[in-house]
């Protein structure tokens, strides 16, 4: 199977499963190593782009999907229903910036961070499966510790973690054991 | 002295905070503790005189601020670092506390930008593809117990949800022989004949049927009705007697 074929067959994967795919499936699927997949999916994303074409490859951790060009939200509105998603508050995307930075992250660190209490952020932030309890810190009353999910990643169009800005002043860690 | 209070919404005590910093343009590492605690209290009287519920986080805020406020007043108290005294600033919490909150701020309106642009992107929802699928083949493999462990764990999981529906009250359907037999003798009032069937169709219950079974055999014996059938298993001819 030449490059051609294999990334023709990526993009009818991708195009038929229409979720989030990742790597690892489409290299069981086409016999082929995971390596290689990886560096066709990138060739995809770059002829798309480089080729201004209407589809991109929005990648985020291993996982891959085909989505439209933001920029050509205008256009694309006016065929389909109004979302019904709402734009974050500033309430829940100061508590989304905080579990994002210091994850692992206990609710009485961003309570302190905040200054308020985040309760509600956090569960506006964990319906729409922006974060999620990664687990519980070991401390008198087990609290639930929250970290960001993939989700989070394709809402704010960032492929992996590591490309979250970095940000000075960022290695105070004090606050953590609370 | 009046102060100017904006009415814009603020996320808690460190925005406003934040916000008067701004405003005085003051220079957040020697915040004039007394000028932002003042603005920051007439911040909260003027939200309570407008009957809006102020958040205790608020009236905490300003008692520290008020707390430093005095401490400020006092001579400084002063440690030992590194072989070298060092004055304490009763400050220097809420500062190191403003900042990481700032920090965390201006990371929300990055975040936010970012929100902007990549809510813009469709997805196609994940292909409906089971009608490419043969039917036949994905039965093959499924046994009778597959379907009823199934049907189980919806139930199950339906209970779980509607944890108000859990609970039953089931009340089993009296009837007494006394009302069947009457119902029959209105019946017979009304036409001559009448058969077994008309009586248990409209019946909900099995053990109703029972119950007009019984209280018909009950107005045989009392010679109150004939019953006859034409054939076995056919149905039962109910006839009044006299």
């Amino acid at each position: 199977m030449d490059d051609r074929e294999a990334k023709s067959i990526i993009e009818g994967l991708l195009f038929t499963f229409g979720d989030p795919l990742e790597s690892k499936e489409m290299a069981r699927v086409l016999e082929l190593p995971h390596k290689e997949v990886i560096r066709l999916l990138k060739e995809i994303k770059d002829e798309l782009d480089f080729d201004r074409r209407g589809i991109r490859l929005v990648k985020f951790n291993d996982s891959y999907q085909l989505g439209t060009r933001p920029e050509h939200h205008q256009w694309i509105k006016s065929i389909v229903l109004e979302r019904n998603t709402k734009a974050l508050s500033n309430a829940a995307l100061e508590t989304l910036s905080i579990i994002a930075y210091r994850q692992p992250v206990t609710k009485a660190v961003i309570d302190h961070i905040r200054g308020v209490k985040s309760d509600r952020s956090i569960e506006t932030l964990a319906m729409r499966r922006l974060v999620r309890e990664t687990g519980r810190l070991d401390k008198p009353g087990k609290p639930i510790l929250y970290g960001t999910t993939d989700e989070f990643l394709k809402y704010f169009g960032l492929e992996s973690i590591d490309q979250l800005p970095p940000v000075e002043g960022l290695t105070d860690t004090e606050y953590r054991e609370e | 002295m009046i102060y100017q209070v904006s009415m814009e919404a603020f996320e808690g005590p460190l925005d406003l905070l934040l916000s008067l910093i701004d405003k005085n343009e003051i220079d957040i590492y020697d915040i004039p503790v007394h000028v932002v605690t003042e603005q920051f209290i007439a911040h909260i009287q003027v939200w309570e005189e407008m009957n809006l519920d102020v958040a205790s986080d608020f009236i905490l805020m300003a008692a520290t601020l008020l707390e430093i406020k005095s401490k400020m007043l006092l001579p400084k108290e002063s440690v030992i670092v590194d072989g070298e005294e060092v004055e304490l600033d009763p400050r220097e919490e809420l500062v190191k506390r403003l900042l990481e909150y700032k920090l965390f701020k201006d990371i929300a309106e990055d975040l936010k930008k970012n929100e902007a642009i990549f809510s813009r992107i469709y997805y196609k929802p994940q292909e409906d593809v089971s009608d490419f699928r043969d039917p036949f083949d994905e039965l093959s493999s499924i046994e009778l117990k597959d379907l009823v462990s199934t049907l189980n764990t919806i139930l199950q999981r339906f209970r779980y949800e509607n944890p108000s529906d859990q609970i039953f009250d089931l009340e089993r359907e009296e009837i007494s022989m006394e009302e069947c037999a009457e119902d029959i003798q209105d019946r017979l009032s009304i036409n001559r004949a009448l058969k077994f069937s008309e009586l248990a169709s409209v019946c909900r219950t099995k053990s109703r049927i029972i119950a007009y079974f019984l209280s018909l055999l009950e107005m045989m014996r009392m010679r109150l009705v004939f019953v006859k059938q034409d054939l076995k298993n056919s149905d039962l001819i109910i006839e009044k007697r006299g």
